[in-house]
């Protein structure tokens, strides 16, 4: 992709792919779904996780896989409700683009 | 390098932040590998690029809430570090203006100078006068002596075989006085020449010493001193 994504649309598209999951994700499996979307390299991942987390969007719990622990993430309430203004900001911003683009009205 | 490899690398690299912090990023990591599952593990390794990158990334972030990074095609940048990889262009830069300010302050200084001159003449000029006269005649006694002392020498020579010439003349008449008169003219000869080797010698290594100080001197004022180091 030739656009660069900033920090608000990556905190963004992290927190639109941890809520898919109702029980949560883990962050290898999130890692790649985000990957699926934008090419991000895998250590940028982290720190999104970690701040989101600690602006209480993101919460983590351990789970027992496989004979181990594994760390998942949900999307709190206060996470939702950001995710929700994330939603609303993309749709105003990418109408306008596409309007310019697809040579709507300019007005 | 395997993924035990890279995670002590990791914890190394993480030693100085906070216990929690640096328990969570690996804890992040270790689950990464695991889930990513032995067959991936030389990809996600490659992937990660390095445990100094990875460090790099997480110490960012902990230490400012930023606006400062971006997500390219490229993969993650971030601004702070495309800074400091861009030192030398920036340092290049730097280089030139300064340059450029060196040669706009030359011709000032020399307006300067000549303004100064300007003032300064009404007293200057006669005891600059004075000075240089004394240094002329100063220098013409220096070279005035060492020609003397050539002179000199020469002259010594002479005499020596004129006496040495009167000494035959007298062979005739008295045998003994001829011998010793001859004698000593070829000794006085002979230390006249001696006296003007050396001090013809001692012009050729004196009278370009002196020029050379002289043009030294005169240059100093017009070129700086930075041109009388190269010299030496």
């Amino acid at each position: 992709m030739i656009f660069n994504t900033g920090a608000a649309l990556l905190d963004a598209i992290v927190l639109a792919v941890v809520s898919r999951e109702a029980e949560g994700t883990y962050g290898y499996k999130i890692t790649q779904d985000v990957r699926k979307a934008i090419d991000v390299s895998e250590s940028t991942l982290y720190p999104v996780l970690r701040r989101l987390q600690k602006d209480e969007c993101l919460e983590v719990y351990d789970m027992q896989f496989d004979g181990r622990n594994r760390r998942y993430y949900k999307v709190t309430e206060k996470g939702m409700a950001q995710l929700n203004l994330y939603r609303v900001e993309w749709k105003n911003y990418s109408k306008k683009i596409s309007e310019l683009f697809e040579g709507g009205d300019a007005s | 390098m395997n993924r035990i490899e890279f995670m002590s690398e990791l914890e190394k690299l993480l030693q100085d932040m906070p216990q929690e912090e640096r328990s969570e990023a690996l804890t992040f990591y270790f689950d990464y590998f695991n889930d990513a599952g032995e067959e991936n593990e030389q990809k996600v390794i490659a992937e990660l690029v390095s445990p100094q990158k990875v460090a790099a990334t997480i110490k960012a972030d902990v230490k400012g809430q930023d606006a400062s990074s971006e997500y390219s095609e490229n993969g993650y940048t971030d601004t702070r570090f495309e800074k400091k990889d861009a030192p030398m262009q920036r340092n290049a830069g730097a280089g030139n203006s300064r340059q450029a300010n060196a040669w706009t302050s030359k011709p000032l200084k020399i307006v300067l100078i000549i303004l100064i001159a300007i003032a300064a003449c009404t007293v200057v000029w006669p005891v600059l006068a004075g000075v240089f006269g004394v240094a002329v005649a100063l220098l013409f006694a220096a070279f005035g002596l060492f020609i003397g002392l050539v002179i000199g020498s020469i002259a010594l020579m002479i005499t020596g075989f004129v006496i040495f010439i009167v000494g035959l003349t007298k062979i005739a008449v008295a045998l003994p006085v001829a011998l010793l008169t001859s004698g000593s003219g070829i000794l006085i000869f002979i230390l006249g020449l001696i006296a003007t080797v050396a001090s013809i010698k001692l012009c050729m290594v004196v009278y370009p010493a002196m020029i050379r100080g002289i043009v030294n001197l005169i240059r100093r004022p017009i070129y700086g001193k930075a041109d009388k180091k190269e010299e030496g």
